[in-house]
């Protein structure tokens, strides 16, 4: 039944494609500056940017200032995700006996791989933290620096072992990914009382004006983004190879 | 010619969902779905390109950016949102993956419906 249910599946396949294809010739000229994307909506963001938020970075200014509500969506998404990988692997109730017996990821025991590592992990940690502090002024922001920092714990874990970085475990792990989006939401509410406005980050009672109490808020809420992102990809790696060793 | 590479992302998306239609093993459908994520990234990333244009970064001393100049970063941003909910989902497949390998021992999706049927 399957491959016949293929084969058929694949006429109306290639149907779309053609559709696709024939459809693609009417779409503006790749690199064109005139078509409707460039001329519409985002000449505003491209000039108003640097001036309203104080990040030279025009793509952070959307994510965590213009459109900070669906950026808090989709921290709420990772999490949710981190959140489901957990329960369905059963890191919680009865079972959870024998996901913590079971050695999760043998250490690779090579020594040439355990000098590269210890000669990286130190600056992707640095690295890290540099990419989400300076995602105002070059490409970076919370998610990037939260990728970074979990491949180097999950580079830590790969080499030496499941024993040897203690520090994200389920339960931990969760807490700072929760913390993380908690921080996010802070950011959000704090500022109702005195706007009523949620994620109205010019409101906030600090002693700052304008662009630059904006600027702030958007590395507050990066920070809350970079924990949550570093947490639930280690938690997605911690609850896929728990259980390894059977 | 524009329409090329228009086409080639409507390949990749095609490959993408031809992987998830026709290859019965479970991986194989994971990693065409990751593909066909990739191809409407890229065509998001091709919409926002603009000949001659920088990174979406004001260069320093540049007070009031023109739009010609830039690349439009409205793509990007929805782009990043985009790659944020596709490590998601590969996270929680893979995870189901190994519930069904660790239930059944199989990830074949034949093998897997006849011992359904038992």
């Amino acid at each position: 039944m399957g491959s016949r249910l293929a084969r058929l599946g694949l006429l109306p396949l290639l149907g779309a494609g053609a559709i696709l294809f024939y459809a693609g010739r009417d779409l503006p000229e790749v690199g064109d500056p005139e078509q409707p994307a460039a001329t519409h909506v985002s000449p505003r963001y491209i000039e108003e940017a640097q001036r309203e938020t104080g990040a030279a970075n025009m793509v952070t200014a959307v994510l965590a200032d213009y459109r900070a509500y669906d950026t808090l969506g989709e921290t709420v998404v990772i999490l949710t995700a981190g959140l489901a990988c957990l329960l369905v692997l059963g890191a919680f109730g009865a079972s959870r006996e024998d996901a913590d017996q079971h050695f999760a990821v043998h250490r690779i025991g090579s020594d040439v791989v355990d000098v590269t590592a210890r000669l990286l992990i130190p600056f992707l940690f640095l690295f890290s933290s540099y990419v989400v502090v300076h995602g105002h002024y070059s490409p970076g922001g919370g998610f990037q620096g939260g990728a970074i920092l979990a491949g180097a714990v999950i580079l830590v874990r790969l080499v030496r072992g499941r024993g040897e970085s203690p520090l994200i475990d389920s339960r931990r792990g969760l807490i700072l990914a929760s913390l993380g989006v908690l921080l996010f939401f802070a950011m959000g509410f704090w500022s109702i009382p005195f706007s009523g406005a949620f994620l109205d980050y010019g409101a906030l009672p600090f002693p700052l004006e304008g662009a630059h109490l904006r600027e702030i808020a958007t590395l507050g809420v990066e920070i809350g983004v970079f924990f949550a992102v570093t947490a639930v990809l280690v938690l997605i790696f911690e609850s896929l190879t728990t259980g390894a060793g059977e | 010619m524009s329409g090329i590479d228009y086409a080639l992302v409507s390949l990749l998306f095609l490959i993408g969902v031809y992987g998830i239609l026709a290859r019965p093993h479970f991986v194989r459908k994971l990693m065409a779905m990751n593909l066909l994520q990739v191809a409407v990234i890229v065509f998001f990333i091709l919409i926002g390109y603009k000949n001659d244009a920088t990174p979406p970064i004001a260069r320093a001393g540049d007070a009031e950016p023109s739009a010609r100049e830039y690349v439009n970063p409205l793509p990007h941003t929805l782009m990043l949102t985009a790659i944020v909910v596709s490590v998601s989902t590969t996270g929680v497949a893979l995870a189901l993956l190994v519930r069904i390998h660790r239930r059944f021992g199989t990830l074949d999706e034949r093998v897997l419906l006849e011992k359904l049927k038992r």
